[in-house]
């Protein structure tokens, strides 16, 4: 499997790599080759299969359309000069500047295309929230419970099987250990009725 | 999500110099590397980041500094972000006959704070990465385009107020795995002992071009998880998050929070707004420095947004000090200077003032920062310092902008 390193570009050798003093025992190739066996063993797995199934469910949205421009910020939409500019001079008097400035400054955004800016995943979690039945709390309920699902989804077996093929340097760094296992997370969520909804 | 290999670079490392991986999640544009990092002479550079330490450590107004730096290194050696390798020997040894090249650190100063940020440019590092894509991220409107669309989908006349809270990911880029540790070290001066002392570090170094694209990898797959699996309406700016949501489904910022620890990379504090930088929803609340107030939302469905006033007065006092001293020495740079400026009068006075800043892009582009400046540039720099702050009142000038989401039906008493 091709590394995304510069070394590994076609033909180009690999060289033996040490840290701390010693030779590191897999090169990267070897590292990114031994991780996608292990996923590929994960992926076959009756846990993974369900976990995948369960995720799929829940997601309010699938696909991704790969960004062509950048969206710009409000102050850069409108290439329409601002008000009172027609009639201004290239010697403009203080009292207009005065008036050009009162009239910006009373400019009420226009809000047009303002919901359109927001990527398929934010409209599609605005429009679940909007769908909800209007009752107290009942959003968060779900989000929860949902949430709830998704921590069960977290396989942290294959986690730690898959950490195992780390370098020295990213397994035996201190804040990642420092990180809530997800079940300490889960378990202040509830389960509710979407584990029998995810059934059907 | 199109970012088939984040779980495979999480695990081994991303690279952090060379040609670094199309995740799809950006824009494409390819920006190839002019220099190849291993055709480098890594011993001459070597010696150079010791004659450039030690000669900045001889000028003796530079020691407070110094000294801060090396706490700010020694807090991340305690979070276990760095490890110390000690000499350039002892980093020798500690890499065998893997080849290494490090940054050298200094200071920036960011909201009165120090900040480490390792010199990837003069290493030549960034000139070494190919880049293909480039990093799209959102605007400071998106509590207001949010409101807009609930509004769109709720109708004028559903009742409902709206809040905004913010969260932020401490030590981001340390947060992305770096595959190759040998190019993310860092050499600084260290005044207790009076000599050069190097560090490697975990994940990315600020100041690596190649930084932004790997860790907002991590920030945007966080993202997309929680709108489309969590329904929460969020958005990300690098390590900045924002949820603003109506009141009626309140609770998405802590359902957020409990996802990016779920994903292994928490935000700051350990509960909802216990660290400064985890803001608890409110109706009025800054995000990307634009101070958002929903506070007339419910009953008026308007909102006010605009830049603060503490950085309009700052803004002010750092034009008046440059017009005093003639010259952008001290300051953070004309094209800095001139990106706030645009910031702060598109958010409060639209276009206007525009014009004004061309001057100064055109210093930027073509005079050095100790150059004096010109009567043109001086007058255009006097005019924008005016309309910032009332010269008479010294107050801020500028206000917040008005967005309107359509007036509601008057209600029944």
């Amino acid at each position: 499997m091709p590394s995304h390193s510069k070394h590994a570009y076609p033909g180009e050798p690999e060289r033996p790599r040490v840290f701390d003093g010693k030779p590191l025992r897999r090169s990267e190739h070897q590292l990114r080759a031994d991780v996608a066996t292990t996923r590929a063993e994960m992926r076959k797995s009756a846990a993974w299969q369900t976990s995948l199934g369960k995720l799929r469910k829940l997601s309010l949205c699938h696909g991704h359309d790969r960004p062509k421009a950048s969206e710009k910020g409000w102050g850069f939409q409108h290439s329409a000069t601002m008000p009172g500019a027609a009639t201004s001079s290239p010697a403009a008097l203080a009292d207009e500047v005065a008036q050009q400035l009162r009239e910006a400054f009373a400019f009420v955004h226009p809000m047009e295309h303002m919901p359109s800016r927001m990527t398929p995943a934010q409209r599609a979690a605005i429009q679940w929230q909007c769908d909800q039945p209007d009752q107290p709390g009942e959003i968060n309920r779900l989000r929860e419970a949902r949430f709830s699902v998704m921590a069960q989804c977290a396989l942290d077996g294959w986690k730690e099987t898959l950490g195992e093929h780390s370098p020295p340097w990213i397994r035996d760094c201190v804040p990642r250990v420092r990180t809530t296992r997800s079940s300490t997370v889960a378990s202040r969520h509830v389960d509710c009725p979407m584990q029998d909804w995810l059934k059907t | 999500m199109p970012d088939a290999r984040l779980v495979e670079d999480l695990i081994v490392g991303t690279p952090s110099v060379g040609l670094c991986p199309d995740s799809g999640m950006f824009r494409a544009d390819w920006k190839p590397a002019a220099l190849d990092i291993d055709a480098l002479d890594h011993e001459t550079w070597h010696r150079d980041v010791d004659s450039q330490l030690r000669s900045r450590a001889r000028d003796a107004l530079r020691h407070a500094d110094l000294v801060t730096l090396y706490e700010r290194t020694m807090k991340e050696v305690k979070d276990g972000w760095a490890k110390s390798l000690g000499s350039l020997q002892d980093a020798k040894a500690f890499f065998g006959d893997q080849p290494f090249r490090e940054m050298i650190r200094f200071a920036v100063e960011q909201k009165g704070e120090i900040r480490p940020c390792d010199n990837g440019r003069s290493s030549l590092h960034n000139l070494a990465t190919t880049l293909q894509e480039r990093l799209m991220v959102d605007s400071a409107d998106f509590p207001a385009r949010a409101a807009a669309l609930y509004v769109e989908l709720l109708g004028k006349d559903r009742e409902f107020a709206f809040k905004l809270g913010t969260e932020d990911i401490a030590s981001a880029y340390r947060r992305m795995p770096c595959c190759e540790p040998w190019y993310t070290v860092f050499a600084q001066w260290n005044p207790h002992t009076g000599s050069v002392e190097y560090f490697r570090l975990q994940g990315f170094n600020f100041g690596l071009k190649s930084a932004p694209n790997a860790f907002n990898r991590l920030s945007v797959c966080i993202r997309e998880l929680a709108n489309r699996l969590l329904a929460v309406c969020c958005t990300s700016y690098v390590d900045d998050f924002c949820v603003p949501e109506p009141t009626f489904a309140a609770g998405g910022q802590q359902l957020l929070r409990d996802l990016a620890s779920l994903v292994g990379v928490p935000f700051a504090g350990t509960r909802l707004g216990e660290h400064r930088k985890s803001v608890v929803p409110a109706f009025a609340n800054p995000f990307l420095g634009v101070q958002h107030d929903f506070t007339p939302f419910e009953r008026l469905r308007l909102s006010y947004a605009g830049v603060s006033e503490s950085l309009v007065e700052k803004l002010g006092l750092s034009l008046g000090s440059i017009i005093e001293k003639r010259s952008f020495a001290g300051s953070a740079g004309p094209l800095k200077l001139a990106g706030q400026l645009q910031f702060s009068l598109s958010w409060c006075a639209r276009r206007f003032g525009r014009a004004a800043t061309q001057p100064i892009h055109r210093a930027g582009r073509a005079m050095g920062r100790h150059e004096t400046l010109d009567k043109v540039t001086v007058e255009a720099l006097r005019f924008l310092r005016d309309l910032l702050v009332d010269p008479v009142s010294k107050r801020p000038r500028l206000r917040p902008r008005t967005f309107e989401y359509g007036a509601r039906k008057s209600r029944t008493p």
